[in-house]
């Protein structure tokens, strides 16, 4: 039951980061308004804090080893690609954090 | 338009100088009444855009701390060569540059004025979402994530506040918002100035003024590097009426004069060229 709810909140949260970061690389981040912008950014960053402390916890509930791998990249992935990218690059990182975000919701349904 | 400034005295040769530093967003403006006034003490003063912060707005994405750090050094070199005696100053982000060229160059630099030192964001005017800031500075969200200026934009005094926000509005003195990617490459100058190591190395005179209502961030900073370097003499004075602009706020005559002191008592040389 516990982890059916545990399943149901990650998937939630994912899907509603992965769409938010969407929205605002295609609508919100241009905005002039810059304190809904900061609002926005805030309300998106809450969702990714919650998104890699459930990758983490499922890294904990996953049976096997290679299962808790993946969970394990999942929550070390937002971290690896904010590192690796720079100004230039960043719509191709975003990209790929799309892609692993819709990735991990894919491995846990 | 630049808007670097050089006050040299063109009379007569000067041998003491100030290399100012302007603040994180900002730009030399924000250090003009200051320069007067110190030129007004006999020193040739020189302030000039920080990397990142020239005509080109989208060179503030993509600036690193590093290049904050060779053009400070290169200036402090270029000025060194010049004069027989350089005092660095800065605000925000100047005074943690001014600090890292003390630490580069303990045996040359003559002292430091170290305003609003800027190693931490924990002032008061920062949203609640806040503690969000190390997951945003780490993730993908610090190109996407803009901090705004917004009131009280670092002055407590509302009639020198209204004049800076007309200012700010029409982007000719400064930036509006503070990007996190350049708010990223502070904290990783803050974590190379705070090395103990490099700490210890200063020994030149210090004087530390920030504001106990600073809302941008607390004294703190300050505190940090007061209590790490080996300076013989250093001081820290704590204003009660000003937010972080000390240079523009309430007590700015006070941070003028006692500035002005301390390099005149620091000065191995003492001519008056305004006399």
């Amino acid at each position: 039951m516990l982890t059916a709810l545990l399943k149901y909140i990650y998937i939630m949260n994912a899907g509603l980061l992965g769409v938010s970061v969407i929205y605002g690389k295609l609508f919100v981040f241009r905005k002039k308004e810059a304190m809904f912008v900061s609002d926005y950014c805030a309300g998106v960053a809450l969702c990714l804090g919650l998104y890699v402390i459930m990758s983490f916890l499922y890294v904990g509930l996953m049976p096997d080893v290679f299962s808790k791998s993946v969970m394990l990249f999942f929550a070390f992935s937002p971290f690896i690609l904010g590192l690796s990218a720079n100004y230039n690059t960043e719509k191709y990182f975003t990209a790929l954090q799309i892609l692993f975000i819709a990735s991990s919701i894919a491995y846990l349904v | 338009m630049s808007l670097d400034f050089e006050l040299i005295h063109d009379d007569v040769k000067t041998r003491r100088a100030v290399l100012l530093f302007h603040g994180m967003t900002g730009s030399p403006f924000e250090l003009k009444k200051y320069g007067q006034y110190l030129y007004g003490l006999g020193y040739d003063v020189y302030a000039d855009c920080l990397p990142g912060h020239g005509d080109k707005v989208e060179d503030i994405y993509t600036v690193k701390y590093q290049d904050w750090l060779e053009f400070s050094y290169q200036k402090f070199e270029e000025l060194d060569s010049k004069y027989d005696e350089v005092f660095l100053s800065g605000l925000c982000l100047g005074a943690v540059l001014a600090i890292a060229v003390a630490q580069k160059y303990p045996d040359r630099v003559r002292g430091v004025v170290a305003l609003s030192t800027t190693l931490f964001l924990d002032g008061w005017r920062l949203p609640w979402y806040s503690f969000l800031l190390p997951l945003g500075l780490s993730t993908l969200l610090r190109f996407y994530y803009t901090y705004p200026e917004c009131d009280p934009h670092g002055i407590k005094n509302l009639r020198t506040r209204n004049i800076v926000k007309k200012l700010l509005q029409k982007g000719d003195v400064g930036m509006n918002d503070f990007p996190m990617t350049c708010i990223y490459e502070l904290f990783k100058l803050s974590r190379f100035v705070r090395n103990k190591k490099l700490m210890k190395k200063v020994i030149a005179p210090f004087l530390f003024i920030h504001s106990q209502e600073d809302d941008l961030t607390s004294p703190k900073g300050s505190k940090v590097v007061y209590d790490a370097i080996s300076s013989e003499y250093k001081t820290m004075i704590v204003l009660n009426d000003s937010y972080h602009m000390v240079l523009y706020d309430n007590e700015k005559d006070y941070v003028f004069e006692t500035a002005g002191n301390f390099l005149n008592s620091h000065s191995g040389i003492k001519e008056c060229v305004a006399c």
